[in-house]
């Protein structure tokens, strides 16, 4: 919960979410409801959603997670996922949502125009300056014009030292 | 309109213990919407300098503080059972009063 925060006028900010599933099924829908003094609209609501282990999933990849797993703090590190497009339709790839640059300074997806049944990598390297401890992180992609195919990865890992 | 961004950042974690059902929580959860007011933000006077006469200044009023988000639904799409998915919202104040957020709560 927070309590008043000011924005004023012409100014932003934002909010960030993040939606653990760990013990969920099938379509997870959570909604968020931010309360202000906005007299038009004093309760905004704003909605995630996800389908886990959704059986129609035709964008696959492996390993499940980009998992970093303990690092040193500063250490050098990629993780490479294998994604591969199992649609009977070829896919261009495009990033919804990439992940936050503060834990992974760059990715690289190898291919970005899959045909059926082809595979590709994407890459994503440490940041550098990550705080101690646990972090994690997610890119959102699907296949141009097609947003049922769309996956999200998490990406994660524990920096020491 | 030149909207600058200010450091703040809000977090909400949906830690999701066993306590917590999940799927089809779109009816349950979903309070009624609250009634909408009318007022919309208010219109400067859009006159030239030339017709402002001394004593019959016009006050223009303040409009309301506006909340705006970029968007308001994202949509993970299919992930791994065990994922930690992060979106950032994104929302400005284009009003002409301070924005006073008094709370975030989630389901």
């Amino acid at each position: 919960m927070t309590r008043g925060i000011v924005i004023p006028p012409g100014a932003g900010s934002s909010l960030d979410i993040t939606l653990s599933t760990a013990k969920c099924k099938e379509t997870l829908v959570k909604y968020a409801y931010m309360d202000s003094n906005d007299p038009a609209k004093p309760q905004y609501e704003i909605r995630v959603k996800a389908v886990l282990d959704n059986p129609k999933q035709m964008l696959n990849y492996a390993p499940l997670f980009a998992d970093f797993g303990q690092i040193a703090k500063g250490a050098k590190a990629e993780r490479t996922i294998k994604l591969t497009n199992n649609n009977p339709f070829d896919v261009k790839l495009v990033v919804i949502d990439s992940p936050d640059q503060k834990y992974v300074s760059k990715y690289k997806i190898k291919d970005t125009e899959l045909k059926s049944g082809e595979s590709t990598e994407i890459v994503f390297t440490l940041a550098d300056n990550i705080h101690s401890g646990i972090f994690y992180t997610s890119i959102t992609l699907e296949g141009e014009g097609k947003p049922e195919t769309r996956i999200s990865i998490t990406i994660k890992g524990v920096t020491i030292g | 309109m030149n909207i600058g961004k200010s450091l703040l950042v809000i977090g909400i974690i949906w830690l999701l213990a066993g306590s917590i059902s999940c799927g089809k929580q779109e009816a349950s959860d979903k309070p009624s919407p609250p009634a909408r007011a009318s007022s919309g933000p208010a219109k400067p006077d859009g006159g030239a300098a030339a017709d402002i006469k001394m004593g019959a200044a016009k006050v223009v009023p303040l409009s309301d503080p506006t909340l705006v988000f970029d968007e308001d639904e994202f949509n993970f799409g299919s992930a791994t059972m065990g994922s930690q998915l992060t979106h950032t919202f994104n929302f400005y104040n284009t009003g002409s009063q301070d924005l006073v957020i008094i709370r975030v709560r989630h389901t």
